[in-house]
């Protein structure tokens, strides 16, 4: 029987752009998860936004400093974003730990990113499925 | 509320505390707030990069 792990959406408040007062609320696939590099530190836990519209992972180049990445030594590459916006950004192997287990997998990270993503290679291909069940706001993986 | 208590930080990480009621530390990048969040020898925050509310986003 495939085990599924679920998390509720992440709320947060719509704010009008004039007074800054709070109008309307919405929800985000957000997860919790850490990275870690090799056989070092874990991060602390910390919420990541499913993004099936992203193509790789994607974390703050921060995170990698917090791992130990040497990114010297990585090439860096072009990660396009919206609006044609290209970023540089540098690829590496990484561990993913979700609910306790460890899955061994690829990010790439960027200066220009703060906020982190999980994308479909590097994520989504980890699992049977990932579906976000939005009028309900969860989102359930099949591991 | 997790809404209103993440308005002041926009922009920045922030750490809360597993009931997601509570912000115990912040700063501007995750590095600093990890780094916070040892010398407070935390083990149980979680961390969160806080976006800009008043649009919505399309990474």
């Amino acid at each position: 029987m495939a085990k599924i792990i679920s998390f509720s959406y992440t709320p947060f408040p719509i704010l009008d752009e004039h007074t800054g007062q709070i109008i309307g609320e919405l929800f985000r696939p957000m997860i919790p998860v850490r990275l870690s590099y090799a056989h070092g530190v874990i991060t602390p836990e910390f919420e990541a936004l499913i993004d099936s519209g992203s193509d790789r992972n994607l974390f703050p180049l921060e995170f990698g400093e917090l791992l130990g990445i040497n990114f010297k030594k990585i090439k860096p590459k072009i990660v396009i974003g919206i609006g044609g916006v290209e970023i540089k950004a540098y690829q590496s192997k990484v561990n993913i730990w979700l609910n306790k287990e460890r899955y061994s997998t690829d990010a790439d990270f960027s200066g220009k990113q703060q906020h982190p993503l999980l994308g479909r290679q590097g994520f989504f291909d980890l699992f049977k499925s990932i579906t976000l069940k939005e009028s309900e706001k969860f989102t359930v993986i099949e591991l | 509320m997790l809404n209103q208590i993440l308005i002041p930080f926009q922009n920045q990480w922030v750490a809360l505390t597993r009931d997601r009621k509570k912000i115990v530390a912040s700063a501007s990048n995750v590095k600093q707030l990890a780094d916070k969040l040892n010398k407070l020898k935390n083990n149980d925050a979680i961390m969160m990069h806080v976006l800009p509310m008043k649009g919505s986003y399309s990474p």
